[in-house]
């Protein structure tokens, strides 16, 4: 009998912590991720820790590793993937005012890139439709680090003289091909798996990427003897969520966003800055205030053009034009309105 | 002066006798303990002039088994939390997995920067100088180290800061040995880098075709190391068929193997077996069956039912 009464306690407190401690059912879905190296990079790591928190708001992501973004980008038009993590040049697709984040000169510092990030996870009812564009919708943003221009020699350190220079440009990126073209460089369509040779065995004068890729990829080899990197900031690469709007529902969407603002980007900025610090000081091309000026004109004439053309998203520009000028009210163009 | 005499001692027995009979070991266990316990000892005489450059990118590497395998099973935990959506838990895992990565990532690069300090680095065309078995043995692995050093700093949100380039510098280090004698290690080890990083693969290079020669080389030889690189390889990528052939054939060659590099193929049984427990973990939540490494939960079997005539037997 005393058997039979501790048997059924047993019995019941397991049973109380069979309820105490129910499996929490998530929907499952598909997020496609790119990552150049993996299952061993550092995004795909990144999104690791998002499936997790993502638990707890009802969905359970299945992740697949992509290393070739083009395929994750076609992956998600097939519906083989629920939500795809790729760059914003190339989710530009999709979502045309997210897409525009990566617009030459638009975002100078990484301070600026916060404000644009934590604006766009605002909830704000005149930001959030922006965020929705036929079928899909942006879901988080985090930095993929600054991008600069790599130069094989020092002397090519202004505006003139970048004329009559080659440079290893991103076939599928549009715009940087046309900004080229307009300085007077002659553009070398390349992509990920070749520009960086061309630039390490001199065969072109110079190439546009981001501080991650100047150790991964050995940049320095093409600096070498007498190169360097122009300490101007051409642009911000960013990871972007982006979601096949039904499969979600928008109290997710939203929790998403907030999750790559609060917990994705400083951890993102950790990255970037172990990337950064790789780079010797040698190599940091210091530009005079006058030609900083020049570039920024430069930059803001090529957006407006590149705006015009369709390839930039307008909302977008004058978004990131006045989170510029809040930042730094003392830059020319905040006197016009003409972004 | 007495010290260093028995620095000397200790690092030429440690060369001529230790690492020679630890290699013959299976057990991957008793190779991590060593590694733990013998590195600050034998790295202490270098402050009295003895030089454990060489055998200090060996026991550190070993060391760094320790918490590979630790950090394995809080990855194990993570996903078993995962799926039964046992979010605190989960992030628990995770935590622990960073920490134990960074440990990991920590010894690793170690080894791999002894190696070079030792050695020099491979670069435009020029090789170190290694002048024998044991020389060629540490630079192996070394570069291995380099690599493993990068992929854990990853996981563990680059705390450690592991240089980024020393993915294409191992690529050219690896190119130094020979690859017949060292079991297709070297062509092998390069060709998953090319996988991962393809702007470092030369131009008609095919990395997967590589893989497969390495791997049939190390089959041959009874070393089954690029049989794991090649699994990490394709479980890098996301190619579920390459990952589970890979599986498959390191669980049908355990025939022949050379009794004098035992501790080098049960590094890579480790490797392949925490593939495949992480394989079976995701899938059912739980890992690979004992015995039954080489097998899927989604195996159709091989059942002899449906031939069988019950009522012929009555």
């Amino acid at each position: 009998m005393r058997y039979g009464k501790a048997l059924i306690a047993a019995a019941a407190s397991s049973l109380l912590l069979g309820v105490s401690a129910p499996a929490i059912s998530a929907e499952k879905r598909t997020l496609c991720v790119f990552d150049i190296i993996g299952t061993s990079g550092d995004m795909y790591n990144i999104m690791r820790d998002y499936r997790t928190a993502a638990i707890e708001q009802g969905y359970d992501l299945e992740l697949k590793a992509y290393t070739d973004e083009n395929i994750a980008a076609e992956d998600l038009k097939a519906g083989q993937c629920d939500a795809a993590a790729i760059t914003g040049i190339r989710g530009r697709q999709f979502n045309s005012y997210t897409g525009s984040l990566d617009s030459i000169g638009a975002i100078p510092n990484y301070d600026a890139l916060r404000t644009v990030v934590q604006v766009l996870a605002s909830e704000s009812p005149r930001i959030t439709p922006n965020l929705r564009s036929g079928s899909y919708e942006v879901m988080g943003i985090a930095p993929m680090g600054a991008a600069y221009l790599f130069v094989k020699d020092q002397a090519i350190n202004n505006v003139n003289a970048l004329a009559g220079k080659s440079i290893a440009v991103m076939e599928y990126d549009a715009a940087q091909g046309k900004m080229a073209a307009s300085v007077g460089m002659s553009p070398v369509m390349s992509d990920i798996t070749n520009f960086a040779g061309r630039f390490n065995n001199h065969s072109v004068d110079i190439c546009f990427a981001p501080v991650m890729a100047y150790s991964a990829l050995e940049l320095y080899k093409g600096m070498e003897p007498n190169g360097g990197i122009v300490d101007y900031v051409l642009g911000q690469l960013t990871l972007q969520v982006i979601a096949r709007h039904n499969k979600f529902d928008s109290e997710f969407a939203a929790w998403s966003r907030s999750y790559f603002f609060n917990s994705v980007f400083d951890r993102a900025m950790r990255i970037i800055n172990s990337a950064n610090n790789e780079i010797e000081d040698k190599w940091w091309i210091e530009i005079a205030d006058q030609d900083k000026l020049r570039y920024d004109e430069m930059m803001r004439d090529a957006r407006i053009e590149l705006t015009e053309q369709g390839i930039y998203n307008k909302d977008m520009m004058s978004l990131l034009r006045n989170i510029r000028c809040r930042l730094d009210a003392a830059r020319a163009e905040c006197s016009d309105q003409r972004e | 002066m007495v010290y260093k005499t028995t620095g000397d001692v200790l690092v030429s027995y440690g060369r001529a006798e230790m690492v020679p009979y630890l290699m013959t070991y299976q057990d991957v266990g008793m190779a991590c303990a060593t590694g733990e316990a013998l590195t600050p000892l034998l790295l202490s005489f270098e402050s009295v002039g003895s030089d454990p450059d060489k055998l200090a990118t060996l026991v550190y590497t070993v060391a760094a088994t320790c918490t590979e395998s630790m950090a394995l099973e809080e990855e194990l935990r993570y996903m078993r939390a995962v799926k039964e959506g046992r979010v605190n838990e989960a992030q628990d895992a995770r935590s622990r997995q960073k920490e134990l990565a960074e440990i990991s990532a920590r010894r690793q690069y170690e080894a791999y920067r002894r190696s070079f300090v030792e050695f020099g680095e491979a670069d435009n065309g020029k090789c170190p100088r290694l002048r024998n078995d044991f020389d060629e043995l540490v630079w192996m692995i070394g570069q291995i180290s380099g690599v493993q050093s990068l992929l854990n700093d990853a996981t563990a949100d680059t705390a450690v800061g592991v240089p980024r380039d020393v993915a294409a510098k191992v690529e050219r280090g690896l190119a130094c040995l020979d690859n017949e004698k060292w079991w297709g290690v070297p062509r092998g080890g390069r060709a998953a880098l090319w996988n991962i990083l393809p702007m470092l693969k030369p131009a008609n290079a095919d990395a997967w075709a590589e893989l497969e020669r390495a791997t049939r080389l190390g089959f041959e030889q009874g070393v089954r190391l690029p049989s794991a690189l090649y699994a990490i390889s394709a479980y890098s990528v996301g190619d579920d068929q390459r990952v589970r052939r890979a599986i498959r054939e390191f669980a049908n060659n355990d025939k022949n193997l050379d009794p004098n590099y035992a501790m080098i193929d049960s590094i890579a049984g480790m490797l392949i077996k925490g593939i495949s427990d992480r394989m079976w973990t995701e899938a059912t939540g739980k890992r690979t069956p004992y015995g039954n490494l080489g097998t899927f939960w989604d195996d159709t079997r091989k059942s002899s039912e449906s031939t069988i005539n019950i009522d012929d037997l009555l």
